[in-house]
Protein backbone atom coordinates (compact mmCIF):
# COMPACT_ATOMS: atom_id res chain seq x y z
CA UNK A 1 0.00 0.00 0.00
CA UNK A 2 1.44 3.36 -1.03
CA UNK A 3 1.58 6.38 1.22
CA UNK A 4 -1.31 7.90 -0.70
CA UNK A 5 -3.33 4.75 -0.28
CA UNK A 6 -2.52 4.67 3.41
CA UNK A 7 -3.76 8.24 3.71
CA UNK A 8 -6.96 7.38 1.85
CA UNK A 9 -7.44 4.33 4.03
CA UNK A 10 -7.05 6.36 7.20
CA UNK A 11 -9.70 8.77 5.99
CA UNK A 12 -11.91 5.81 5.17
CA UNK A 13 -11.46 4.36 8.65
CA UNK A 14 -12.26 7.66 10.30
CA UNK A 15 -15.49 7.89 8.31
CA UNK A 16 -16.63 4.29 8.48
CA UNK A 17 -15.21 2.74 11.62
CA UNK A 18 -17.85 4.26 13.93
CA UNK A 19 -20.65 2.95 11.72
CA UNK A 20 -19.21 -0.55 11.57
CA UNK A 21 -18.31 -0.63 15.24
CA UNK A 22 -21.75 0.40 16.44
CA UNK A 23 -23.62 -1.80 13.97
CA UNK A 24 -21.52 -4.87 14.71
CA UNK A 25 -21.62 -4.20 18.44
CA UNK A 26 -25.41 -4.02 18.19
CA UNK A 27 -25.32 -7.33 16.39
CA UNK A 28 -22.79 -9.30 18.43
CA UNK A 29 -22.24 -7.38 21.67
CA UNK A 30 -19.34 -5.04 22.36
CA UNK A 31 -16.44 -7.51 22.50
CA UNK A 32 -17.35 -9.69 19.53
CA UNK A 33 -18.45 -6.55 17.71
CA UNK A 34 -15.00 -5.03 18.11
CA UNK A 35 -13.35 -8.22 16.86
CA UNK A 36 -15.65 -8.24 13.86
CA UNK A 37 -14.93 -4.57 13.18
CA UNK A 38 -11.20 -5.18 13.34
CA UNK A 39 -11.49 -8.14 10.99
CA UNK A 40 -13.58 -6.15 8.53
CA UNK A 41 -11.21 -3.18 8.50
CA UNK A 42 -8.22 -5.46 8.22
CA UNK A 43 -9.83 -7.06 5.23
CA UNK A 44 -10.34 -3.59 3.75
CA UNK A 45 -6.68 -2.82 4.38
CA UNK A 46 -5.57 -5.99 2.63
CA UNK A 47 -7.97 -5.54 -0.27
CA UNK A 48 -7.92 -1.78 -0.50
CA UNK A 49 -7.80 -1.68 -4.29
CA UNK A 50 -11.10 -3.51 -4.41
CA UNK A 51 -12.80 -1.97 -1.39
CA UNK A 52 -11.84 1.61 -2.24
CA UNK A 53 -13.90 1.60 -5.42
CA UNK A 54 -17.00 -0.07 -4.02
CA UNK A 55 -20.30 1.76 -4.05
CA UNK A 56 -21.26 0.64 -0.56
CA UNK A 57 -18.03 -0.35 1.16
CA UNK A 58 -19.48 -0.09 4.67
CA UNK A 59 -22.28 -2.47 3.80
CA UNK A 60 -19.80 -4.87 2.25
CA UNK A 61 -17.49 -4.73 5.25
CA UNK A 62 -20.44 -5.19 7.60
CA UNK A 63 -20.95 -8.58 5.99
CA UNK A 64 -17.25 -9.29 6.11
CA UNK A 65 -17.45 -8.59 9.83
CA UNK A 66 -20.46 -10.86 10.15
CA UNK A 67 -18.77 -13.75 8.38
CA UNK A 68 -15.48 -13.22 10.20
CA UNK A 69 -16.85 -14.66 13.42
CA UNK A 70 -16.72 -18.27 12.46
CA UNK A 71 -17.65 -19.40 15.91
CA UNK A 72 -20.14 -16.93 17.21
CA UNK A 73 -21.01 -16.89 20.85
CA UNK A 74 -24.11 -15.46 22.41
CA UNK A 75 -23.75 -11.68 22.47
CA UNK A 76 -22.50 -10.39 25.81
CA UNK A 77 -23.65 -6.99 26.92
CA UNK A 78 -21.36 -5.00 29.14
CA UNK A 79 -22.97 -3.51 32.25
CA UNK A 80 -23.83 0.15 32.33
CA UNK A 81 -20.66 1.92 33.48
CA UNK A 82 -20.66 4.48 36.25
CA UNK A 83 -20.45 7.79 34.41
CA UNK A 84 -20.87 10.63 36.85
CA UNK A 85 -24.06 12.49 36.15
CA UNK A 86 -25.00 10.46 33.11
CA UNK A 87 -28.14 8.44 33.54
CA UNK A 88 -28.65 5.13 31.79
CA UNK A 89 -31.29 2.67 32.84
CA UNK A 90 -29.39 -0.24 34.48
CA UNK A 91 -31.73 -2.71 32.78
CA UNK A 92 -30.83 -1.43 29.30
CA UNK A 93 -28.27 -4.17 28.50
CA UNK A 94 -30.65 -6.99 29.38
CA UNK A 95 -33.47 -5.24 27.52
CA UNK A 96 -31.26 -5.00 24.43
CA UNK A 97 -30.38 -8.65 24.83
CA UNK A 98 -34.06 -9.55 24.65
CA UNK A 99 -34.34 -8.16 21.11
CA UNK A 100 -33.56 -10.15 18.00
CA UNK A 101 -30.31 -9.20 16.27
CA UNK A 102 -32.12 -7.38 13.47
CA UNK A 103 -34.37 -5.55 15.89
CA UNK A 104 -31.32 -4.45 17.86
CA UNK A 105 -29.46 -3.21 14.80
CA UNK A 106 -32.51 -1.29 13.58
CA UNK A 107 -33.16 0.31 16.97
CA UNK A 108 -29.54 1.27 17.60
CA UNK A 109 -28.79 2.65 14.14
CA UNK A 110 -32.05 4.43 13.37
CA UNK A 111 -33.53 5.32 16.74
CA UNK A 112 -30.42 5.90 18.83
CA UNK A 113 -27.91 7.12 16.26
CA UNK A 114 -30.35 8.85 13.97
CA UNK A 115 -29.30 7.15 10.76
CA UNK A 116 -31.75 7.45 7.91
CA UNK A 117 -33.73 4.29 7.25
CA UNK A 118 -32.06 4.00 3.86
CA UNK A 119 -28.56 4.28 5.38
CA UNK A 120 -29.37 1.60 7.93
CA UNK A 121 -30.94 -0.64 5.30
CA UNK A 122 -27.94 -0.32 2.99
CA UNK A 123 -25.50 -1.16 5.74
CA UNK A 124 -27.44 -4.01 7.28
CA UNK A 125 -28.69 -5.53 4.04
CA UNK A 126 -32.30 -5.38 5.19
CA UNK A 127 -35.06 -4.15 2.91
CA UNK A 128 -36.71 -0.91 3.99
CA UNK A 129 -39.91 -2.71 4.88
CA UNK A 130 -38.05 -5.33 6.86
CA UNK A 131 -36.10 -2.62 8.65
CA UNK A 132 -39.34 -0.82 9.53
CA UNK A 133 -40.79 -4.02 10.90
CA UNK A 134 -37.78 -4.78 13.05
CA UNK A 135 -37.53 -1.18 14.22
CA UNK A 136 -41.16 -1.00 15.29
CA UNK A 137 -41.18 -4.35 17.00
CA UNK A 138 -37.79 -3.77 18.61
CA UNK A 139 -38.75 -0.37 19.98
CA UNK A 140 -42.05 -1.68 21.30
CA UNK A 141 -40.32 -4.55 23.03
CA UNK A 142 -37.57 -2.37 24.44
CA UNK A 143 -40.04 0.15 25.81
CA UNK A 144 -42.11 -2.60 27.28
CA UNK A 145 -39.09 -4.14 28.99
CA UNK A 146 -37.95 -0.81 30.35
CA UNK A 147 -41.42 0.44 31.17
CA UNK A 148 -41.04 3.69 29.25
CA UNK A 149 -43.61 5.62 27.25
CA UNK A 150 -43.69 5.50 23.46
CA UNK A 151 -42.47 9.10 23.13
CA UNK A 152 -39.33 8.41 25.12
CA UNK B 1 -33.79 9.91 33.02
CA UNK B 2 -32.84 10.93 29.44
CA UNK B 3 -34.84 9.75 26.45
CA UNK B 4 -34.34 6.17 25.35
CA UNK B 5 -32.37 7.10 22.21
CA UNK B 6 -29.92 9.14 24.25
CA UNK B 7 -29.51 6.35 26.77
CA UNK B 8 -28.75 3.78 24.07
CA UNK B 9 -26.27 6.08 22.38
CA UNK B 10 -24.55 6.89 25.67
CA UNK B 11 -24.40 3.21 26.53
CA UNK B 12 -22.74 2.26 23.26
CA UNK B 13 -20.36 5.20 23.32
CA UNK B 14 -19.30 4.27 26.83
CA UNK B 15 -18.86 0.57 26.23
CA UNK B 16 -17.28 0.35 22.76
CA UNK B 17 -13.70 1.23 21.91
CA UNK B 18 -12.81 2.66 18.51
CA UNK B 19 -10.62 0.60 16.18
CA UNK B 20 -7.86 2.73 14.68
CA UNK B 21 -5.47 2.04 11.83
CA UNK B 22 -2.66 1.44 14.30
CA UNK B 23 -4.80 -1.14 16.06
CA UNK B 24 -5.13 -3.01 12.78
CA UNK B 25 -1.40 -3.14 12.23
CA UNK B 26 -1.02 -4.63 15.68
CA UNK B 27 -3.91 -6.99 15.29
CA UNK B 28 -2.33 -10.24 16.42
CA UNK B 29 -4.84 -12.79 15.23
CA UNK B 30 -6.33 -11.39 12.08
CA UNK B 31 -9.42 -13.10 10.88
CA UNK B 32 -9.49 -13.15 7.11
CA UNK B 33 -12.86 -14.40 6.00
CA UNK B 34 -12.52 -17.24 3.55
CA UNK B 35 -15.59 -16.03 1.72
CA UNK B 36 -16.45 -12.40 1.98
CA UNK B 37 -19.08 -11.96 -0.67
CA UNK B 38 -22.30 -10.84 1.01
CA UNK B 39 -24.87 -13.64 1.02
CA UNK B 40 -22.50 -15.80 -1.04
CA UNK B 41 -24.61 -17.02 -3.91
CA UNK B 42 -21.91 -19.23 -5.29
CA UNK B 43 -21.60 -21.17 -2.10
CA UNK B 44 -25.34 -21.47 -1.69
CA UNK B 45 -25.75 -22.47 -5.28
CA UNK B 46 -23.22 -25.19 -4.77
CA UNK B 47 -25.05 -26.38 -1.73
CA UNK B 48 -28.32 -26.49 -3.57
CA UNK B 49 -26.78 -28.47 -6.36
CA UNK B 50 -25.11 -30.68 -3.81
CA UNK B 51 -28.38 -31.30 -2.12
CA UNK B 52 -29.92 -32.31 -5.41
CA UNK B 53 -27.18 -34.85 -5.70
CA UNK B 54 -27.88 -36.16 -2.26
CA UNK B 55 -31.36 -37.09 -3.46
CA UNK B 56 -29.86 -40.15 -5.01
CA UNK B 57 -28.36 -41.18 -1.68
CA UNK B 58 -31.60 -40.43 0.09
CA UNK B 59 -33.48 -42.60 -2.36
CA UNK B 60 -31.39 -45.58 -1.32
CA UNK B 61 -31.38 -44.75 2.37
CA UNK B 62 -35.11 -44.39 2.59
CA UNK B 63 -35.83 -47.51 0.55
CA UNK B 64 -37.91 -45.88 -2.11
CA UNK B 65 -41.53 -46.94 -2.08
CA UNK B 66 -43.80 -45.60 -4.78
CA UNK B 67 -47.22 -47.07 -5.46
CA UNK B 68 -46.58 -47.70 -9.11
CA UNK B 69 -50.21 -47.70 -10.13
CA UNK B 70 -50.83 -44.13 -9.12
CA UNK B 71 -47.67 -42.23 -10.00
CA UNK B 72 -47.00 -41.02 -13.53
CA UNK B 73 -43.45 -41.24 -14.94
CA UNK B 74 -41.01 -39.26 -12.84
CA UNK B 75 -37.78 -37.55 -13.74
CA UNK B 76 -35.08 -36.76 -11.23
CA UNK B 77 -32.83 -33.72 -10.77
CA UNK B 78 -29.32 -34.24 -12.10
CA UNK B 79 -26.77 -34.62 -9.30
CA UNK B 80 -23.55 -32.63 -9.55
CA UNK B 81 -21.76 -33.12 -6.23
CA UNK B 82 -22.08 -34.94 -2.95
CA UNK B 83 -21.50 -32.31 -0.29
CA UNK B 84 -23.31 -33.46 2.87
CA UNK B 85 -25.91 -30.78 3.40
CA UNK B 86 -26.98 -32.08 6.78
CA UNK B 87 -23.53 -31.40 8.18
CA UNK B 88 -23.62 -27.76 7.15
CA UNK B 89 -24.57 -25.41 10.01
CA UNK B 90 -27.87 -23.59 9.44
CA UNK B 91 -25.98 -20.30 9.77
CA UNK B 92 -24.21 -21.14 6.52
CA UNK B 93 -27.47 -21.80 4.71
CA UNK B 94 -29.98 -19.30 6.04
CA UNK B 95 -30.12 -15.78 7.36
CA UNK B 96 -30.74 -16.59 11.00
CA UNK B 97 -32.39 -13.23 11.54
CA UNK B 98 -35.21 -14.09 9.13
CA UNK B 99 -38.54 -15.01 10.64
CA UNK B 100 -40.59 -18.09 9.92
CA UNK B 101 -44.30 -17.84 10.61
CA UNK B 102 -45.51 -21.18 11.84
CA UNK B 103 -48.63 -22.56 13.46
CA UNK B 104 -47.93 -24.24 16.78
CA UNK B 105 -50.35 -26.68 18.37
CA UNK B 106 -50.49 -27.02 22.13
CA UNK B 107 -48.44 -29.82 23.63
CA UNK B 108 -50.28 -32.93 24.70
CA UNK B 109 -52.37 -31.95 27.66
CA UNK B 110 -51.59 -28.28 27.07
CA UNK B 111 -54.03 -25.43 27.14
CA UNK B 112 -55.67 -24.35 23.92
CA UNK B 113 -54.46 -20.81 24.62
CA UNK B 114 -50.99 -22.09 23.78
CA UNK B 115 -51.85 -22.63 20.13
CA UNK B 116 -51.55 -20.12 17.37
CA UNK B 117 -49.11 -18.63 14.90
CA UNK B 118 -45.66 -17.70 16.13
CA UNK B 119 -42.59 -16.12 14.56
CA UNK B 120 -39.40 -18.12 14.96
CA UNK B 121 -35.91 -17.76 13.49
CA UNK B 122 -34.63 -20.55 11.23
CA UNK B 123 -32.43 -21.88 14.05
CA UNK B 124 -35.39 -22.14 16.39
CA UNK B 125 -34.58 -19.06 18.46
CA UNK B 126 -36.58 -15.89 19.09
CA UNK B 127 -40.09 -17.32 19.40
CA UNK B 128 -42.61 -14.47 19.40
CA UNK B 129 -46.37 -14.30 19.17
CA UNK B 130 -47.39 -13.29 15.69
CA UNK B 131 -50.42 -11.26 16.57
CA UNK B 132 -53.41 -10.58 18.67
CA UNK B 133 -56.85 -11.79 17.66
CA UNK B 134 -59.86 -10.86 19.74
CA UNK B 135 -57.63 -9.82 22.60
CA UNK B 136 -55.83 -13.12 22.79
CA UNK B 137 -52.27 -13.40 21.62
CA UNK B 138 -52.23 -15.21 18.28
CA UNK B 139 -54.84 -17.53 19.70
CA UNK B 140 -56.09 -19.97 17.09
CA UNK B 141 -54.39 -18.10 14.26
CA UNK B 142 -54.00 -20.65 11.48
CA UNK B 143 -52.56 -20.82 7.99
CA UNK B 144 -50.17 -17.83 8.17
CA UNK B 145 -49.30 -16.00 4.97
CA UNK B 146 -46.84 -13.09 4.79
CA UNK B 147 -47.66 -9.99 2.79
CA UNK B 148 -45.17 -9.45 -0.04
CA UNK B 149 -43.59 -6.51 1.80
CA UNK B 150 -43.17 -8.53 4.99
CA UNK B 151 -45.12 -6.12 7.18
CA UNK B 152 -48.38 -8.04 7.58
CA UNK B 153 -49.53 -11.56 8.23
CA UNK B 154 -52.78 -13.18 7.19
CA UNK B 155 -54.30 -15.77 9.45
CA UNK B 156 -57.50 -17.78 9.53
CA UNK B 157 -59.41 -18.72 12.63
CA UNK B 158 -60.70 -22.13 11.73
CA UNK B 159 -60.78 -24.95 9.27
CA UNK B 160 -63.70 -25.00 6.86
CA UNK B 161 -67.01 -24.81 8.65
CA UNK B 162 -66.14 -26.10 12.09
CA UNK B 163 -67.39 -22.97 13.85
CA UNK B 164 -69.44 -20.03 12.80
CA UNK B 165 -69.03 -16.26 13.06
CA UNK B 166 -65.48 -16.29 14.36
CA UNK B 167 -64.11 -18.17 11.38
CA UNK B 168 -63.00 -15.10 9.52
CA UNK B 169 -59.69 -14.02 8.12
CA UNK B 170 -57.50 -11.67 10.10
CA UNK B 171 -54.64 -9.44 9.06
CA UNK B 172 -51.94 -8.61 11.60
CA UNK B 173 -49.99 -5.41 11.01
CA UNK B 174 -46.56 -6.25 12.39
CA UNK B 175 -45.49 -2.60 12.43
CA UNK B 176 -48.22 -1.58 14.82
CA UNK B 177 -49.16 -4.91 16.36
CA UNK B 178 -52.79 -4.32 15.46
CA UNK B 179 -55.15 -6.86 13.94
CA UNK B 180 -58.20 -6.37 11.78
CA UNK B 181 -60.87 -8.78 10.62
CA UNK B 182 -61.28 -9.07 6.86
CA UNK B 183 -64.25 -9.72 4.59
CA UNK B 184 -67.56 -9.73 6.41
CA UNK B 185 -68.73 -13.30 6.81
CA UNK B 186 -72.46 -13.00 7.47
CA UNK B 187 -75.73 -14.38 6.15
CA UNK B 188 -75.01 -17.62 4.37
CA UNK B 189 -71.27 -17.30 4.95
CA UNK B 190 -70.07 -19.95 7.38
CA UNK B 191 -66.32 -19.52 7.33
CA UNK B 192 -63.31 -18.15 5.45
CA UNK B 193 -60.00 -19.98 5.38
CA UNK B 194 -56.79 -20.65 3.42
CA UNK B 195 -55.88 -16.97 2.87
CA UNK B 196 -53.16 -15.95 0.40
CA UNK B 197 -51.92 -12.48 -0.55
CA UNK B 198 -51.60 -11.70 -4.24
CA UNK B 199 -48.03 -10.92 -5.39
CA UNK B 200 -48.70 -7.17 -5.28
CA UNK B 201 -50.39 -7.41 -1.88
CA UNK B 202 -53.59 -5.78 -3.06
CA UNK B 203 -55.82 -8.86 -3.07
CA UNK B 204 -56.40 -11.96 -1.02
CA UNK B 205 -57.55 -15.32 -2.30
CA UNK B 206 -59.34 -17.57 0.14
CA UNK B 207 -61.84 -20.41 0.45
CA UNK B 208 -65.34 -19.49 1.65
CA UNK B 209 -67.93 -21.92 2.88
CA UNK B 210 -71.58 -20.99 2.68
CA UNK B 211 -74.71 -22.71 3.89
CA UNK B 212 -77.57 -22.53 6.35
CA UNK B 213 -77.57 -23.85 9.88
CA UNK B 214 -80.88 -25.58 10.64
CA UNK B 215 -81.82 -26.12 14.28
CA UNK B 216 -84.08 -28.96 15.33
CA UNK B 217 -85.78 -29.65 18.62
CA UNK B 218 -86.63 -33.16 19.73
CA UNK B 219 -89.54 -34.28 21.88
CA UNK B 220 -87.47 -34.18 25.03
CA UNK B 221 -86.63 -30.55 24.59
CA UNK B 222 -83.12 -31.22 23.38
CA UNK B 223 -81.83 -29.90 20.10
CA UNK B 224 -79.17 -30.04 17.48
CA UNK B 225 -77.98 -27.99 14.59
CA UNK B 226 -77.00 -29.15 11.13
CA UNK B 227 -75.52 -27.38 8.14
CA UNK B 228 -77.76 -27.53 5.08
CA UNK B 229 -77.25 -26.45 1.50
CA UNK B 230 -73.52 -26.08 2.03
CA UNK B 231 -71.18 -25.02 -0.71
CA UNK B 232 -67.62 -23.73 -1.05
CA UNK B 233 -65.55 -21.83 -3.52
CA UNK B 234 -62.48 -19.72 -4.03
CA UNK B 235 -63.05 -16.04 -3.52
CA UNK B 236 -60.76 -13.08 -4.18
CA UNK B 237 -61.13 -9.90 -2.17
CA UNK B 238 -59.57 -6.45 -2.13
CA UNK B 239 -57.32 -5.60 0.81
CA UNK B 240 -58.47 -1.97 0.67
CA UNK B 241 -62.20 -2.15 0.00
CA UNK B 242 -62.73 -5.61 1.52
CA UNK B 243 -65.09 -6.33 -1.38
CA UNK B 244 -64.85 -10.00 -2.38
CA UNK B 245 -65.85 -11.87 -5.53
CA UNK B 246 -66.53 -15.58 -5.93
CA UNK B 247 -64.18 -17.22 -8.44
CA UNK B 248 -65.00 -20.95 -8.32
CA UNK B 249 -67.94 -23.01 -7.11
CA UNK B 250 -67.57 -26.31 -5.30
CA UNK B 251 -70.79 -27.86 -3.93
CA UNK B 252 -68.84 -30.71 -2.28
CA UNK B 253 -66.64 -28.33 -0.28
CA UNK B 254 -63.43 -30.05 -1.21
CA UNK B 255 -61.44 -27.02 -2.42
CA UNK B 256 -58.37 -25.98 -0.45
CA UNK B 257 -55.16 -23.99 -0.53
CA UNK B 258 -55.38 -21.39 -3.33
CA UNK B 259 -51.97 -19.87 -4.06
CA UNK B 260 -51.10 -17.16 -6.55
CA UNK B 261 -48.81 -17.38 -9.56
CA UNK B 262 -46.01 -14.79 -9.40
CA UNK B 263 -47.71 -12.85 -12.20
CA UNK B 264 -50.96 -12.66 -10.24
CA UNK B 265 -52.87 -13.90 -13.25
CA UNK B 266 -53.55 -17.43 -12.03
CA UNK B 267 -54.30 -19.40 -8.93
CA UNK B 268 -53.25 -22.94 -8.19
CA UNK B 269 -55.36 -24.92 -5.76
CA UNK B 270 -56.29 -28.45 -4.73
CA UNK B 271 -59.67 -30.09 -5.00
CA UNK B 272 -60.83 -33.50 -3.80
CA UNK B 273 -63.22 -35.89 -5.48
CA UNK B 274 -65.71 -35.87 -2.61
CA UNK B 275 -65.41 -39.60 -1.88
CA UNK B 276 -65.44 -40.93 1.67
CA UNK B 277 -61.73 -41.53 1.32
CA UNK B 278 -61.07 -38.63 -0.99
CA UNK B 279 -58.40 -38.29 -3.62
CA UNK B 280 -57.19 -34.86 -4.67
CA UNK B 281 -55.79 -33.19 -7.75
CA UNK B 282 -54.05 -29.88 -8.45
CA UNK B 283 -55.79 -27.31 -10.64
CA UNK B 284 -54.79 -23.96 -12.14
CA UNK B 285 -57.36 -21.29 -12.94
CA UNK B 286 -56.70 -18.34 -15.24
CA UNK B 287 -58.31 -15.42 -13.44
CA UNK B 288 -58.95 -13.48 -16.64
CA UNK B 289 -60.68 -16.23 -18.60
CA UNK B 290 -61.74 -18.43 -15.64
CA UNK B 291 -60.40 -21.37 -17.61
CA UNK B 292 -59.48 -24.25 -15.29
CA UNK B 293 -56.73 -26.81 -16.02
CA UNK B 294 -56.21 -30.00 -14.04
CA UNK B 295 -52.44 -30.48 -13.88
CA UNK B 296 -52.09 -33.68 -11.82
CA UNK B 297 -53.89 -36.99 -11.91
CA UNK B 298 -56.44 -37.67 -9.23
CA UNK B 299 -54.66 -40.91 -8.42
CA UNK B 300 -51.59 -39.02 -7.25
CA UNK B 301 -53.77 -37.46 -4.50
CA UNK B 302 -51.91 -34.15 -4.58
CA UNK B 303 -52.79 -31.18 -2.38
CA UNK B 304 -51.41 -28.06 -0.68
CA UNK B 305 -49.70 -26.59 -3.75
CA UNK B 306 -47.39 -23.58 -3.82
CA UNK B 307 -46.06 -21.69 -6.82
CA UNK B 308 -42.29 -21.12 -7.08
CA UNK B 309 -41.25 -17.44 -7.05
CA UNK B 310 -39.84 -17.75 -10.59
CA UNK B 311 -43.14 -19.17 -11.80
CA UNK B 312 -41.55 -22.30 -13.22
CA UNK B 313 -42.76 -24.91 -10.76
CA UNK B 314 -45.60 -25.89 -8.48
CA UNK B 315 -44.69 -27.92 -5.42
CA UNK B 316 -47.30 -30.04 -3.67
CA UNK B 317 -47.68 -32.93 -1.26
CA UNK B 318 -49.49 -36.19 -1.79
CA UNK B 319 -52.01 -38.00 0.37
CA UNK B 320 -52.88 -34.96 2.50
CA UNK B 321 -53.57 -35.82 6.09
CA UNK B 322 -52.63 -34.41 9.43
CA UNK B 323 -51.19 -36.41 12.24
CA UNK B 324 -54.53 -36.60 13.95
CA UNK B 325 -56.39 -38.12 11.00
CA UNK B 326 -53.74 -39.88 8.96
CA UNK B 327 -55.38 -43.26 9.58
CA UNK B 328 -54.48 -45.73 6.88
CA UNK B 329 -53.60 -43.10 4.31
CA UNK B 330 -50.54 -43.95 2.24
CA UNK B 331 -47.34 -42.13 3.05
CA UNK B 332 -47.26 -38.68 1.48
CA UNK B 333 -44.31 -37.17 -0.35
CA UNK B 334 -43.47 -33.88 -1.98
CA UNK B 335 -43.50 -33.47 -5.75
CA UNK B 336 -43.08 -30.60 -8.16
CA UNK B 337 -44.61 -30.11 -11.57
CA UNK B 338 -44.62 -27.46 -14.26
CA UNK B 339 -47.70 -25.21 -14.25
CA UNK B 340 -48.87 -26.88 -17.46
CA UNK B 341 -48.72 -30.30 -15.80
CA UNK B 342 -45.51 -31.47 -17.46
CA UNK B 343 -42.22 -32.68 -16.00
CA UNK B 344 -43.54 -34.19 -12.75
CA UNK B 345 -40.69 -34.84 -10.29
CA UNK B 346 -40.73 -36.55 -6.92
CA UNK B 347 -38.74 -34.58 -4.35
CA UNK B 348 -38.95 -36.67 -1.17
CA UNK B 349 -38.83 -40.40 -0.81
CA UNK B 350 -40.30 -41.24 2.56
CA UNK B 351 -41.72 -44.70 2.86
CA UNK B 352 -44.56 -45.74 5.10
CA UNK B 353 -42.35 -45.94 8.16
CA UNK B 354 -41.23 -42.34 7.83
CA UNK B 355 -42.92 -39.12 8.95
CA UNK B 356 -45.80 -37.48 7.14
CA UNK B 357 -45.12 -34.33 5.10
CA UNK B 358 -47.47 -31.43 4.51
CA UNK B 359 -47.78 -27.73 3.82
CA UNK B 360 -44.84 -27.16 1.46
CA UNK B 361 -43.98 -23.52 0.73
CA UNK B 362 -41.15 -21.98 -1.24
CA UNK B 363 -38.86 -19.54 0.52
CA UNK B 364 -39.10 -16.06 -1.03
CA UNK B 365 -35.80 -16.53 -2.88
CA UNK B 366 -37.08 -19.79 -4.33
CA UNK B 367 -34.03 -21.77 -3.28
CA UNK B 368 -35.68 -23.81 -0.55
CA UNK B 369 -38.92 -25.58 0.14
CA UNK B 370 -40.01 -25.58 3.77
CA UNK B 371 -42.62 -28.04 4.95
CA UNK B 372 -43.90 -29.74 8.04
CA UNK B 373 -42.98 -33.28 8.94
CA UNK B 374 -45.25 -34.44 11.71
CA UNK B 375 -44.51 -31.86 14.40
CA UNK B 376 -41.32 -30.41 12.92
CA UNK B 377 -40.45 -27.94 10.18
CA UNK B 378 -37.94 -29.16 7.63
CA UNK B 379 -36.29 -27.50 4.63
CA UNK B 380 -35.08 -28.95 1.39
CA UNK B 381 -33.40 -27.44 -1.69
CA UNK B 382 -36.08 -26.58 -4.20
CA UNK B 383 -34.60 -28.98 -6.74
CA UNK B 384 -34.92 -31.79 -4.23
CA UNK B 385 -32.27 -33.38 -2.09
CA UNK B 386 -31.39 -34.04 1.47
CA UNK B 387 -33.86 -32.40 3.86
CA UNK B 388 -32.77 -30.47 6.94
CA UNK B 389 -34.60 -30.31 10.26
CA UNK B 390 -35.14 -26.64 11.07
CA UNK B 391 -37.69 -26.30 13.86
CA UNK B 392 -37.98 -29.12 16.33
CA UNK B 393 -39.16 -29.61 19.86
CA UNK B 394 -42.63 -28.17 19.32
CA UNK B 395 -45.79 -29.15 17.50
CA UNK B 396 -45.29 -27.16 14.32
CA UNK B 397 -47.17 -27.11 11.04
CA UNK B 398 -48.36 -24.58 8.43
CA UNK B 399 -45.19 -22.65 7.71
CA UNK B 400 -44.46 -19.50 5.71
CA UNK B 401 -41.07 -17.76 5.38
CA UNK B 402 -40.68 -13.99 5.78
CA UNK B 403 -40.17 -12.10 2.48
Amino acid sequence: MSAADRSDFEVFVLANEPKLRIALAALFGQDQGRDATSAALLYAWEHWETVSVMGNPAGYLYRVGQSSLRRRKEPKWLPVPAMGDSEIEPGLPSALASLSAKQRVAVVLVHAYGWSRREAAELSGMSLSSLDTHLARGLAKLRSRLGVEANA
Amino acid sequence: MPDLDVQIRSYFEATTRPVGVDDLLEYETPVVPPTVVPKPRIRRGMLVAAAAAAAIVVAFVFSLVIPGSEVPPITQPTPTTSLPLSETPPSELFDLTDWIAVYESPPNGGRSIDQGTFLIHPDGTGREEAGDIDGRISNFGLMPDWSPDGTRLLMARGIIGIRRDSDRLYEVDLLTGTTRALFACAGRCISDSYPAYSPDGSSIAFVRRTGVFVSTTDAGGGGSSSLEDSSCGIWVGSVDSLEAEQITSDPACVTTSPRWSPSGGELVYAMGDGADTPLHAIYVIDLATREISQITDLGLDGAEPDWSPDGGWIVFGTHPAQWWDAGDKPQGNLYRVRPDGSDLQQLTFFDSSKPRTSGARYTPDGRWIVFSVDNEIWAMPSEGGEPLRLLTGGRYSQVDWQP
